[in-house]
C-alpha cells in the first residue's frame, strides 16, 4: 500500500501527546495514485488508528485534462469526442448528456428513430458499465472468475458498438440533431441474440456471488450510508437507490423513449455494498427489458433531423446540389450558431446523474461548459462512508461508487 | 440460524454450486484469441488509420479544401493547398498534407467533412514504431496507405453512407469546373 508519509495538507490531524508509557499515535498511510485497485489515479491519505480508518482524505486531480476549458475553444460538434473521454467506460451516455443539452438550447426535436437508437445504445452502455463494475469489484475483493465472465459479455456489447459506429470505447456516435449512423439489421439481430442468453449470464454471476460467504462478508454492511445522508451528500445513481431513495432521472424527467417502455426502478434497503450489487444486477435486467421493448417498437425513418444549418445534409445531395455543398462547407468550417442562453440538462448515466450546464453567448462555441460528473459528487461522501471500517475494506469502499477518474477529474 | 442455513454453512454448498458452474465452463468454446497469431475480423465500420484515396484513373481526389483541418477536434491535420497544371487545365490540389497520428483520436469527423470522399479510414491499426517522427504521416505516406488499403477505405465510406457501392460510385465523383487560368471563365 505504499509507505506512510506525513500529510502536510491535513490540518486537523490530532497528535496524541506522549503521556502514557506506551506511545500511541495515528498513522498516515498514503494510498495511490499508482495503486492498482484505485481504478485510475486516485490518491487517498488514510488516517489510521491501528487497522481502523479514522479519516480518509481523497486527493483528486491527477487525471485533470481541463475538458471544461478545452470545450470553450471548440465548436459544439468538436466537443463530442472530448465528452467520450470523461467516463471512458460509458462514452455513449456522456455523448447523450452533452448532445441533449445543446439540443435543449437550440430547441430542436429529433426524429423518433434517432430517439429509439439513442435509448438503446445508452442502455447497452449501462449494461457494459455495470458489467465492468461487477467484474472489477469482484476482482478487487478476490473473486477472479466473475471478472472473466462479465468481460466476456461486455466484449459482445463492445463488438456491437464497433459494428455500429466503428469504435469500441471512444465512440463519438451522437451528433447534435441525431446520431452518426443508422442501426443496421445485423446490429439488431445480434443484439436480439445477445439478449436471449443474457438473463442466464446474470444468473451465472449470481451463482458465483450472491451466497458466497467471502463476498457476503466483505460487502454486507460495508460502506453504509443512510438515505438521508445520501441525499445530503448529493449522491445519485445506484449508490442513492441502494439506500432506498426513489430517484432516477429516467423516471423523474423522462427523456428519450423511457416513458414509452415498461420498466421499474430497483430499490435497496440497507444502503451497503451488497445492496448496490443487487441494484446493479437488477438494473441490468431492467436494461435488457428496455432494449428488447425498444427493438420491438423501433420505427423506420430518418436518423438525423433535417436542419440544414445544424446537421450535415445527406451525402447524395452534397455531391449533386450546390446549396447542400455550401451548407456542408458552412457546418464543417464554422459549426452552427447557437442562440444566447443558459441550459442545464441531465441524464441518468450508469454512475448517476450526469449533467451539462452550457452558457452560450451566441456563436458556434460555448462560453462555459460545466459538467456535473456523478463520480465527483459521489466522491464527496467518501470520508463519511469510510470512517470506522477496517483498512482492508477501503478497496471495497471506493469500488462501490463505480468510480472512474476520467470523469471525476475531467 | 436455521438448521438449513447451518447445514449449508457446514457443507459449503454455495462453493460447490459455484465450482460446478466453473467446471461446466471447461467445455464451453473459448472466446479469447491468441493475438499475434489470431486476429479479429474487423467490421467495415472500423475506424483505423487514415489514408488518402485516388480515383480509379489515378487522379488524386483531394482538392485541398481544408475542411478536414477545420473539422478535426484535436487539430492534427495540416493541409497546404495549391494549384497544378493537368492536361492543360488548372486543378486545385493539396500540395502538402500532414496527419499527426500521435494526436489523432479516430473520431472520423474529417472523413465526414470531406466533400469529395478523399479521406478514408482503413483497418490498419498495427503501425507502432520506435521512431515517433514517422507517425506524422505526410502526403506520400497517406497516399501509400490509401493505395494499399483502398478496398478497406472504400468499404468504410460505403458503411458510413459516404459513398455508394461501385456501380453508383461514378455519381459520387465530383466534377469540378476546370479552369485554364485562375481568373478564366469555367469550362464545364
Amino acid at each position: 500500500m505504499g509507505e506512510p508519509v506525513i500529510d502536510h495538507y491535513a490540518d486537523d490531524v490530532e497528535v496524541t501527546p506522549e503521556k502514557s508509557p506506551r506511545r500511541v499515535e495515528d498513522m498516515l498511510l498514503n494510498m495511490g495514485p499508482q495503486h492498482p485497485a484505485t481504478h485510475g489515479v486516485l490518491r487517498i491519505v488514510l488516517d489510521l488508528e491501528g487497522e481502523i480508518i479514522v479519516k480518509a482524505t481523497p486527493h483528486l486531480g491527477y487525471l485533470h485534462r481541463g475538458v471544461e476549458k478545452l470545450a470553450e475553444d471548440a465548436t459544439y460538434t468538436q466537443i463530442i469526442p472530448l465528452t467520450d473521454r470523461l467516463d471512458y467506460i460509458c462514452a455513449m451516455t456522456n455523448n447523450y448528456a452533452f448532445v441533449r443539452a445543446v439540443e435543449k438550447l437550440l430547441q430542436i426535436t429529433i426524429p423518433q428513430r434517432a430517439e429509439y437508437i439513442r435509448t438503446i445504445v445508452s442502455e447497452m452502455q449501462r449494461l457494459s458499465g455495470h458489467l465492468f463494475w461487477l467484474g472489477t469489484q469482484a476482482l478487487d475483493i478476490g473473486a477472479m472468475t466473475v471478472f472473466f465472465y462479465t468481460f466476456r459479455e461486455r466484449e459482445v456489447l463492445l463488438d456491437l458498438f464497433e459494428l455500429l459506429c466503428g469504435a469500441r470505447l471512444t465512440v463519438s456516435y451522437f451528433r447534435v440533431g441525431g446520431v452518426d449512423r443508422d442501426m443496421t439489421d445485423e446490429v439488431i439481430d445480434r443484439l436480439y441474440k445477445f439478449l436471449e442468453t443474457f438473463p442466464e449470464k446474470i444468473d451465472e454471476y449470481n451463482t458465483l456471488l450472491e451466497t458466497n460467504r467471502i463476498w457476503v462478508a466483505r460487502t454486507k454492511g460495508v460502506a453504509f450510508i443512510s438515505g438521508k445522508d445520501a441525499i445530503n451528500f448529493g449522491l445519485t445513481g445506484p449508490v442513492l437507490r441502494a439506500s432506498g431513495v426513489h430517484y432516477d432521472v429516467r423516471k423523474a424527467q423522462p427523456y428519450g423513449v423511457y416513458d414509452k417502455v415498461e420498466w421499474e426502478v430497483p430499490l435497496g434497503k440497507n444502503g451497503d455494498t451488497y445492496d448496490r450489487y443487487w441494484i446493479r444486477i437488477e438494473e441490468m435486467r431492467q436494461s435488457a427489458k428496455i432494449i428488447k421493448q425498444c427493438l420491438d417498437q423501433i420505427p423506420k425513418g430518418a436518423i438525423a433531423a433535417d436542419l440544414p444549418m445544424i446537421t450535415y445534409p445527406p451525402r447524395e445531395r452534397v455531391m449533386t446540389d450546390m446549396e447542400s455543398l455550401i451548407h456542408h462547407f458552412m457546418i464543417a468550417t464554422r459549426g452552427f450558431e447557437v442562440p444566447e442562453g443558459e441550459v442545464y440538462s441531465s441524464i441518468e448515466a450508469p454512475k448517476g446523474e450526469l449533467g451539462f450546464y452550457i452558457v452560450s453567448q451566441g456563436g458556434n462555441k460555448p462560453h462555459r461548459c460545466r459538467i456535473r460528473p456523478p463520480s465527483f459528487i459521489n466522491m464527496g461522501a467518501f470520508d463519511h462512508m469510510a470512517r470506522g471500517y477496517m483498512i482492508a475494506d477501503i478497496v471495497t469502499i471506493f469500488g462501490t461508487y463505480d468510480i472512474v477518474m476520467g470523469e471525476c477529474d475531467r | 440460524m436455521t438448521i438449513r442455513a447451518l447445514f449449508s454453512a457446514i457443507s459449503f454448498a454455495e462453493i460447490a454450486k459455484a465450482l460446478k458452474l466453473t467446471f461446466r465452463h471447461m467445455r464451453v468454446k473459448e472466446v479469447t484469441l491468441q493475438y499475434p497469431r489470431e486476429k479479429l475480423t474487423l467490421p467495415d465500420t472500423h475506424r483505423g488509420a487514415l489514408g488518402l484515396l485516388c480515383y480509379e484513373d489515378g487522379v488524386e481526389r483531394c482538392v485541398g479544401c481544408d475542411l478536414c483541418e477545420a473539422a478535426c477536434p484535436s487539430h492534427c491535420i495540416k493541409v497546404v493547398s495549391g494549384e497544378r497544371q493537368e492536361n492543360g487545365m488548372l486543378r486545385r490540389i493539396a500540395t502538402e498534407f500532414y496527419i499527426d497520428m500521435t494526436k489523432c483520436v479516430f473520431c472520423g469527423f474529417c472523413v465526414e467533412a470531406c466533400p469529395v470522399n478523399a479521406l478514408g479510414m482503413t483497418k490498419l491499426y498495427e503501425y507502432s514504431t520506435p521512431n515517433k517522427r514517422s507517425l506524422i504521416f505526410d502526403k506520400p505516406k497517406l497516399y501509400e496507405v490509401g493505395e494499399k488499403y483502398h478496398g478497406e477505405a472504400k468499404a468504410y465510406l460505403v458503411a458510413h453512407n459516404q459513398e455508394k457501392a461501385d456501380e453508383q460510385a461514378s455519381r459520387y465523383r465530383y466534377r469540378f469546373p476546370s479552369f485554364t487560368k485562375s481568373n478564366d471563365v469555367p469550362v464545364l
